[in-house]
């Protein structure tokens, strides 16, 4: 392993905060994929779907989903960027 | 019997300095005994600063048989040396709910016999090696450990440093027994037979009340049997003694319990009784035993201190062979027993003291009670709304329900709200601050969103409360429009009470969470076509403009009072385990997020319908 790699792995071991952050972002990826899937799943519905009133409050669900997930991933990005993982 | 209590502390201290000024070689036994017992608390500190965590998850997980419970019960008493923190967890838990009577019952025999490895430990290593050696390092680093801002660290170092003590206090209690060498001889004054079989016991059961610790007795009479001090068999009546008094302690535990802990203390009192008159009776037949599974196991004949951690551990299997069997029985007479009280719907029900003992039951008490509150609270709304209150839970449609807004049950929601629901929020909100002392992470964040929901419920009221006036007026006023704007709006709020009925059933976390924004979608959906509607009625002068201004304050009640409703809903009702504060809650969406999506689908649908060919005419 080289020096500066094994430098960045104990930084990331002993730095509590760096760790915390990596598990926000590791829980809210999981979190955006189980919306994902929701979403997939809604969409499937809404194919079959043909009750005027049922359309309409799946099409009202998918797009809540759709906003969380544009949502997070922006908070994802950020995440990313953040000047913390930056070594 | 207080007067008794009272005077039995100062009794103590006194005994004790009389007995240093005639005889000083006792202070070093009791120093031995106080830094031993110190050391139990400093473990228990240690092993508490991870509960809320581990201890708690196990605990959940391996009680659902007879057989894991005992196993649990065996192996945290073994690993932590102190059944009475096994005991007093499994009364926090019971009393929580978290666990049933029987699985309760479990570890507590589970824990009896955790207590003999103790005896195992001590006579088989420690009355042979030089323990305050051992000791010294364990303090030192324990000590070091203690100092770290790191809970878990901290906690390491309380466990490290209790056990730094046990060891040292073991030690001092040794040399002490030695340096009384000759001059102490309780056997000398002991009747013989079973008068003496029976004093020793009483001895035993009064050091252990008097020490909260059968773990302390224990060692004291092993380091007084090695020392030969006390002969074998009153050792071993001490013994007996000490598994009888070690109930004190879940006894008092119990006494801030409910009645669920209440019947797991009484159950722990009645096996730990049942087992010591069993041993007295078959005390031959057990010496019997223990002679023989001595030489079988290899132990000498002289070696009376394993052979009291032989004893001890078979009289203990003895009573969970006896009692395991009459498990059903044992639950349905304790049941009989301690009934359950009646309960009164002003007070809280499922909040007790010894839920403290452990942040996990202390998180699961205030959900129960927080979801009771839920339970009260809507059932003022509906009733303030002038609902009928069984006719909406039995799902009756909302156009449908009967309209009891004259009815003059309405006429004082604040004082309904002091009388059914003031009392039990006041005492949630007080059992949070005190149980949030000891709560940390997880726990302290659950523990404080449940007073948000709780706060929330509250506000829900009072939103209900300054609408009720103009909504009961204008539901039946000659003007149709102020009419039908104001059954909208109990509308909505009927509707938000039934989404969250409708997401109080649903498993799924996703499914549950999205149940809720959409009923958040919906409701600001209402604002803004409500917004629109108030504007149209003012232009077209159907209401006057004292109307539109009760109207218009009036709708930012209802929204109020539905996004509360909301709010509490997302804390009370989705996933129990995990806070909402953790990451799927930031994709909450704000106001702007949800009037963005409603402009987006208008506009979608608008397009559809521009696309979509008008129906032919004709054939």
């Amino acid at each position: 392993m080289k020096f500066s790699k094994l430098v960045k792995t104990l930084n990331a071991l002993f730095n509590s905060g760096q760790r915390h952050k990596r598990r926000q972002r590791e829980e809210l990826a999981a979190a955006l994929i189980k919306l994902k899937h929701k979403q997939h799943e809604l969409k499937e519905n809404l194919h079959q779907c043909d009750s005027e009133l049922e359309r309409a409050e799946l099409e009202e669900k998918i797009s809540i989903l759709a906003a969380q997930r544009r949502k997070g991933l922006d908070m994802l990005r950020e995440l990313d960027n953040s000047e913390d993982d930056k070594v | 019997m207080e007067l008794l209590k009272r005077m039995l502390f100062p009794v103590i201290m006194l005994l004790l300095a009389v007995s240093f000024w005639s005889r000083p070689q006792l202070q070093q036994i009791a120093a031995g005994v106080a830094i031993f017992l110190f050391g139990m608390l400093s473990l228990e500190r240690g092993f508490q600063s991870f509960s809320g965590g581990l201890i708690e998850r196990v605990l959940q997980r391996s009680t659902s048989t007879t057989a894991k419970a005992l196993a649990f019960g065996v192996v945290a008493t073994t690993l932590m040396q102190s059944s009475s923190l096994v005991s007093v967890l499994s009364i926090s838990f019971l009393s929580a709910g978290l666990i049933n009577l029987g699985a309760g019952l479990g570890v507590i025999f589970g824990a009896n016999l955790g207590t003999t490895t103790g005896a195992w430990l001590i006579a088989g290593f420690g009355l042979d090696i030089n323990l305050a050696q051992l000791a010294m390092p364990m303090l030192v680093f324990g000590v070091m450990l203690l100092f770290q801002p790191n809970k878990s660290r901290a906690g390491i170092g309380h466990i490290l440093a209790g056990m730094g003590f046990l060891f040292l206090g073991i030690d001092y209690m040794k040399d002490g027994f030695a340096t009384l060498q000759g001059s102490l001889d309780l056997s000398a004054v002991s009747p013989q037979g079973i008068a003496g079989l029976l004093l020793f016991t009483l001895f035993g059961i009064i050091a252990t009340v008097v020490m909260q610790s059968s773990h302390a007795t224990l060692v004291l009479t092993l380091t007084a049997l090695a020392a030969g001090h006390v002969q074998y068999m009153d050792a071993l009546a001490l013994a007996i003694g000490a598994n009888v008094g070690t109930t004190v302690t879940a006894m008092l535990g119990s006494l801030g319990a409910n009645t669920a802990g209440k019947r797991l203390a009484l159950g722990h009192l009645l096996f730990n009784l049942a087992t010591g008159a069993v041993a007295l009776l078959l005390m031959p037949v057990l010496l019997w035993l223990v002679e023989q599974l001595s030489t079988l196991l290899g132990i000498s004949a002289e070696n009376y201190t394993l052979k009291l951690a032989l004893f001890h551990t078979l009289f203990n299997l003895l009573g969970v062979a006896l009692m395991v069997p009459q498990l059903p029985r044992l639950q349905r007479w304790l049941m009989r027993l301690v009934p359950e009280r009646s309960s009164n719907r002003m007070q809280p029900q499922y909040l007790n003291q010894s839920a403290m003992e452990s942040p996990s039951a202390a998180v699961a008490v205030t959900r129960s009670e927080s979801i009771r509150l839920y339970g009260l609270s809507t059932d003022l709304i509906l009733q303030g709304l002038g609902w009928q209150v069984d006719e909406f839970h039995r799902g009756q449609p909302i156009a449908l329900l009967s309209d009891q807004s004259r009815s003059a049950v309405h006429a004082n929601l604040q004082q309904l709200y002091e009388q059914q629901v003031k009392g039990i929020y006041s005492a949630i909100i007080s059992f949070i601050s005190s149980a949030r002392e000891k709560a940390s992470g997880r726990q302290d964040e659950q523990l404080r969103e449940l007073r948000a929901a709780d706060h929330y419920l509250i506000e829900a009221i009072k939103g209900v409360k300054h609408l009720q006036r103009n909504l009961l007026f204008y539901i039946h006023s000659e003007n149709p429009d102020m009419a039908q704007a104001y059954q909208q709006l109990r509308q909505q709020i009927g509707d938000v009470l039934r989404a969250i009925q409708h997401v109080r059933q649903i498993d799924d976390v996703v499914e549950s969470r999205l149940a809720l924004d959409h009923q958040l979608l919906l409701t600001e959906r209402d604002r803004e076509q409500s917004d629109s509607l108030i504007e149209g009625l003012i232009r077209t002068r159907k209401i006057s403009a004292e109307m539109a201004t009760s109207l218009m304050t009036d709708k930012g009640y209802s929204q109020e009072v539905c996004r509360a409703l909301i709010q509490a809903a997302r804390y009370l009702f989705i996933d129990d385990q995990s806070p909402q504060g953790e990451t799927p809650e930031s994709l909450q969406l704000e106001h702007a997020d949800l009037s963005a999506i409603n402009k987006q689908l208008e506009q979608q649908r608008s397009e559809e319908d521009a696309a979509t060919p008008p129906p032919e005419q004709g054939l």
